[in-house]
């Protein structure tokens, strides 16, 4: 039987550099595929040569047979490969969701009567169309946990139904629930085979810059564990069933909570803030109803909630982009709510990094967008000395980059130089949201290590976001929002252990709460506030001998 | 700029659904009753013709069920402009007739020049409140199936309106989304201690605090442009001219009236 995509030795260049080197393989009916790589590794650009938005240089790409090659081809081929794009606002045509969604089926000329079935039935764009194959270009990493968890067991859905798969993903653990991965580094593809194959080799997964699962690290750290228990979707939850009780002694003086301190009086208070877009106006969205918040020195601060939750509208007003319309809000010695309040000073006081920051420089060169802010602030002889140690601090390089053009910067180089013109304006408070979106395991993992070092050197941090493995890693305080209210502001680890309360926000346990949860439960003595999965594995390494004749 | 909240400003180009009966209307004839109001409205001679208009025109807003404090209330950005280029129009008028009311060293006043300055202003007034009225009223692909209807004889033509219908239907989309572009620049810039705020300065002032905005903003823009125009053709647009669509419309009689209505309304503009 003919494969349903067929990718024969591809080739793409753009500008003279090669982004797709030689590129084969091939997927068959029915088949659930993960395309992962790192930041700039080509796979948006593989995957746009799949629907025909792209033909390669060299080399032939077949859909059900039919050459992309021939312009006669495309209306088919895109009826057979939908796409669902990274960004949702950008695929969006039409200003009404219905309409949007009929727009697909009227192109390929369907019956009135038919695409209003379809358009009632379908979730998305895409759906509406049938397609044989879908293709996600990282369609969860905007999302929040139920969202993603929404999408995940609508892709299973899909696969069940007989459609194809291809899901590109920086997340690990989505990579689990495919037949197969494909690994692109640098335009060449590395590896093709089962997600079992490739996780059972970490040094590929280091060279790639990749990451294991948690849940795939865990098994690794304990293999006497875990023997019989193979890497599937459903990993995480047999391991965790599958944890052995412990038999050693109890040592109850371990037991015993860090309680976090605040080095003195509160840095932020936000007391009832309400917030509508368009206030008094006939399109007038209410974003805030009643958000309390206080962040105490020395205390590093996430703020997580579902997409939509107000984490993004909250954030602004802390360096007066909005102004309070109801309720008071203070930062440090400033108060919002007064008029005459002196916003240079404040936005110098601190320093706000807007979500998906590299979509919005303004400079052509690195060394220039960092020195934007020092230069409104009139720094004159010292600029250059504040530039070079801002970049110092992301880990840039101020001689080699700062004449670097962004554009040729990868994803995580620039959202290191985003960090940094932020940080030149040596702010007494840093605000980040959502700081890690969008990047791939390895510039996470970097930009994770900056902060913490930039925490440890006392930086004020504040940072919004839905993946819960960072909020472990950075906070010591979280606040959650839930549409526009909040729901409560305390120690991290208290409020993951409470499910309820995540549930109702639509957040989710990381896998090492759930861990330390599960261990606990089998009598261990793992402490209430261990976080994140380095903490839960020295934590019982201390006690595993013991426990291994269980 | 106190809020940066340049999305709620732009009132014009919103579509809200509303069941009114201007809503129900068949796209092509909603559409060629708009476009008969608007060429009215332009060519209107005389002023009773154009104040016939504004009523004409605040009476269908009221039709439409559309706030018309909003509507007003979108005037007063535009309004100083207006101003300066009716008073143009009064000097200038004035300035060759015989009989001026009133004169100031070599700039002079007439009955003459007055009534021009006004009728161009509410000319304007009345072309933006009825733009205002129809992208109330006329949906995104309203707009496209009512125009395909009626550019159907420059087919004959061997022109193809579908392009056109959709050029015209993606600025439309484009429009807020250059606000919300302009919002976030603006709003990231500010964030690192550019002056955004207050309306310190002179004119010269305001101009400079915006020409570091338009350059991030054009290749802003051309990014979403490049997307937007991929997402299209990810979904197959554009390969078959003759796309159906998925809402039926029919003209009835009572689209017959409103049409009628229009035109006679139309009539009286310009004759009045």
């Amino acid at each position: 039987m003919q494969p349903l995509i067929l990718a024969d030795r591809i080739t793409c260049r753009i500008d003279q550099k090669e982004i797709l080197k030689d590129v084969s393989f091939s997927i068959g009916m029915g088949e659930y595929v993960a395309l992962i790589g790192a930041n700039g590794s080509g796979k948006t650009t593989l995957a746009r040569h799949l629907n025909a938005l792209l033909t390669p240089i060299e080399g032939n790409v077949l859909i059900a047979g039919k050459n992309t090659r021939d312009r006669h081809n495309h209306s088919c081929i895109r009826a057979d490969i939908g796409m669902v794009f990274q960004q949702p606002e950008d695929q969006i045509v039409s200003a009404l969701v219905e309409e949007d969604v009929a727009f697909g089926p009227e192109n390929l000329c369907r019956l009135p009567s038919e695409i209003r079935t379809l358009v009632d039935q379908a979730l998305a764009g895409v759906l509406a169309m049938q397609p044989r194959a879908i293709i996600f270009d990282e369609a969860t990493a905007m999302l929040d946990p139920a969202g993603r968890r929404d999408v995940m067991s609508y892709l299973a859905k899909l696969h069940n139904a007989g459609t194809t798969i291809l899901t590109i993903t920086h997340r690990m653990e989505e990579v689990l629930h495919a037949e197969r991965v494909l690994v692109l580094n640098h335009g060449r593809l590395v590896f093709d085979g089962t997600p079992q194959a490739l996780f059972a080799d970490p040094s590929l997964v280091a060279a790639n810059n990749l990451e294991l699962p948690a849940a795939v690290e865990f098994k690794n750290a304990f293999p006497g564990w875990f023997s019989g228990i193979a890497c599937s979707s459903s990993l995480a939850e047999r391991l965790l069933a599958a944890i052995p009780a412990y038999s050693g002694t109890l040592d109850t003086g371990d037991f015993s909570e860090t309680v976090v301190h605040s080095g003195g009086a509160n840095l932020i208070e936000i007391d009832k803030l309400a917030f509508s877009y368009s206030q008094d106006s006939y399109f007038a969205v209410p974003a805030l109803y009643d958000v309390n918040l206080s962040m105490a020195a020395n205390a590093p601060h996430g703020l997580t909630g579902a997409t939509g939750a107000g984490k993004s509208t909250l954030l602004q007003h802390l360096n007066g982009l909005y102004r309070p319309q109801q309720g008071s809000v203070r930062v440090g010695e400033f108060d919002l709510n007064s008029a005459d309040l002196d916003l240079k000073a404040l936005r110098r006081y601190i320093g706000l990094v807007f979500q998906n920051p590299e979509l919005y420089f303004f400079k052509q060169y690195v060394g220039d967008e960092i020195a934007f802010g020092p230069r409104m602030l009139g720094l004159g002889e010292e600029l250059r000395q504040r530039v070079r140690w801002a970049m110092e601090l992301t880990g840039l390089d101020f001689e080699n980059d700062k004449d670097r053009v962004l554009t040729t910067l990868s994803g995580g180089e620039q959202r290191k130089v985003a960090l940094a013109a932020g940080l030149a304006l040596n702010p007494g408070i840093l605000v980040l949201d959502e700081p890690t979106a969008g990047l791939d395991p390895f510039s996470r993992r970097q930009l994770l290590q900056n902060l913490k070092r930039l925490i440890a050197d006392g930086t004020q941090l504040l940072f919004s976001s839905h993946q819960m493995e960072e909020i472990s890693a950075l906070a010591k305080n979280l606040t959650v929002l839930s549409n526009g209210v909040t729901l409560t502001t305390a120690p991290v680890h208290e409020v993951f252990l409470d499910r309820p309360l995540m549930n109702q926000a639509g957040l989710e346990q990381p896998f090492s709460v759930q861990l330390a949860d599960a261990l606990r439960a089998k009598k261990w003595p793992v402490r209430r506030n261990t976080l994140t999965l380095t903490d839960v594995l020295s934590e019982i390494g201390k006690y595993k001998d013991e426990a291994a004749h269980a | 700029m106190r809020d940066f909240n340049l999305n709620g400003k732009m009132i014009a180009g919103q579509y809200v659904a509303v069941d009114s009966p201007v809503h129900a209307m068949e796209p092509a004839a909603k559409l060629a009753g708009f476009g008969i109001l608007l060429l009215a409205a332009a060519f209107s001679p005389r002023l009773p013709g154009i104040a016939f208009g504004v009523a004409i025109t605040l009476w269908g807003m009221t039709l439409s069920k559309m706030p018309i404090k909003n509507a007003i209330r979108g005037l007063i950005a535009p309004l100083p402009f207006l101003i300066i280029i009716a008073l143009l129009q009064v000097f200038i008028v004035s300035e060759t007739d015989p009989n001026p009311l009133y004169k100031l060293w070599f700039l002079q006043v007439s009955l003459n020049g007055l009534k021009t300055g006004l009728l161009l202003m509410l000319r304007f007034t009345v072309l933006m409140l009825m733009l205002n009225w129809m992208s109330f009223s006329v949906s995104p692909s309203e707009n496209i199936y009512g125009l395909q209807r009626l550019l159907k004889p420059l087919q004959r033509l061997g022109i193809q309106p579908m392009d056109f219908v959709m050029t015209i239907q993606i600025m439309v989309r484009f429009l807020p989304i250059l606000a919300q572009s302009a919002e976030r620049i603006a709003k990231a810039q500010a964030s690192r201690g550019a002056n955004w705020d207050g309306k310190s300065g002179g004119l010269i002032a305001r101009v400079k605090r915006i020409v570091p905005l338009i350059l991030p903003l054009f290749t802003a823009s051309l990014r979403r442009a490049e997307k937007i125009a991929m997402a299209m053709n990810a979904r197959a647009y554009g390969y078959h001219a003759d796309r159906t669509s998925m809402a039926i419309y029919h003209f009835q009689n009572k689209d017959a009236m409103l049409l009628l209505a229009a035109m006679a309304s139309a009539m009286m503009m310009i004759l009045l």
